[in-house]
């Protein structure tokens, strides 16, 4: 193994560890299994796997992508983390399209 | 092939529900609006009358939901403050589709084109009721159910009531122009 490789794995897991650690901190509820998943699916997409970080390291959500006020840190004031987590990769992808759906959410989606 | 029903109950409603009078409308005419709106929807989706339930100070993202045990409609009252009606029929679009699932998954209601379709997007939508999850996104999103309210909401609003409201228009400068 190279140490490029190295030490993207070393990142990766240690990024996996924080963002359990936020996670089941703020989701108490949440079971190990879905810990897990959620964590797995964020940090699958990039891009995604930045702001989750960034909100394992600070407790906040930024507030771009935005339409009409409605943005990840707005979303995290409202709903679970994992709902807002394991939306991250659509949200930054179609932010419309994907506040629609949180504008008809499942009933156990709110904090 | 049920998008186009869909469709002509949206170009329905059109002759009903003037977008330029709900624009103009004072908070209490604009609730006899919104209601009306959702008996027309309710009578074009074959679902018995039921009162629209308003829900106030309910936070703004939360555009409505529609309860499987008392089979009641709700609309948050916010969106009747809009000026463009679009999101308050969306969701009584929306919301009104997910009692005509239940009414089909329970056998209350027909399955319509049932002949040639048959039963799968029912027995789909039975599977999918046993899905819904309550901590993740992805599966809410892309569930059957959700996946055919979204396109219910588009079919009646966006292709059926604002294609006729464009048509309309269009028929007027045509008049017009005479």
């Amino acid at each position: 193994m190279s140490d490029a490789s190295r030490s993207r794995d070393d990142r990766l897991r240690d990024d996996r560890q924080r963002l359990q650690s936020r996670l089941r901190a703020a989701q108490p509820a949440l079971d190990e299994e879905e810990v897990r998943r959620v964590v797995a699916r964020v940090l699958a997409d990039p891009p995604a796997r930045e702001l989750a970080v960034a909100w394992a390291d600070s407790g906040e959500m930024p507030a771009e992508p935005d339409v009409e006020g409605l943005n990840p840190a707005t979303l995290i004031a409202l709903f679970k983390p994992s709902v807002v987590l394991t939306a991250l990769p659509d949200l930054l992808r179609d932010p419309a399209r994907t506040l629609e759906t949180f504008r008809h959410p499942s009933p156990g989606w709110r904090r | 092939m049920e998008a186009k029903d869909l469709k002509l109950v949206g170009r329905g409603l059109r002759p009903r529900f003037d977008p330029a009078a709900w624009q103009r409308a004072s908070p209490a005419q604009r609730e006899r609006m919104a209601r009306a709106a959702h008996d027309y929807i309710r009578a074009g989706y074959d679902l018995r009358p039921q009162e629209l339930r308003l829900a106030r100070g309910q936070p703004e993202i939360l555009h409505g939901d529609f309860d499987p045990l008392t089979k009641e409609v709700t609309v948050n009252a916010s969106l009747l403050r809009r000026d463009d009606p679009t999101a308050v029929l969306n969701a009584l679009a929306h919301e009104n589709r997910h009692a005509v699932q239940q009414e089909r998954v329970e056998g209350v209601q027909p399955i319509p084109y049932e002949d040639r379709i048959g039963k799968g997007e029912v027995t789909t939508w039975t599977e999918a009721a046993r899905r819904y999850t309550r901590n993740e996104y992805m599966d809410y999103h892309y569930n059957p159910l959700e996946v055919d309210a979204r396109e219910a909401a588009t079919s009646l609003v966006d292709e059926g009531f604002w294609a006729e409201h464009r048509r309309l228009l269009e028929e007027r400068v045509a008049e017009a122009g005479r």
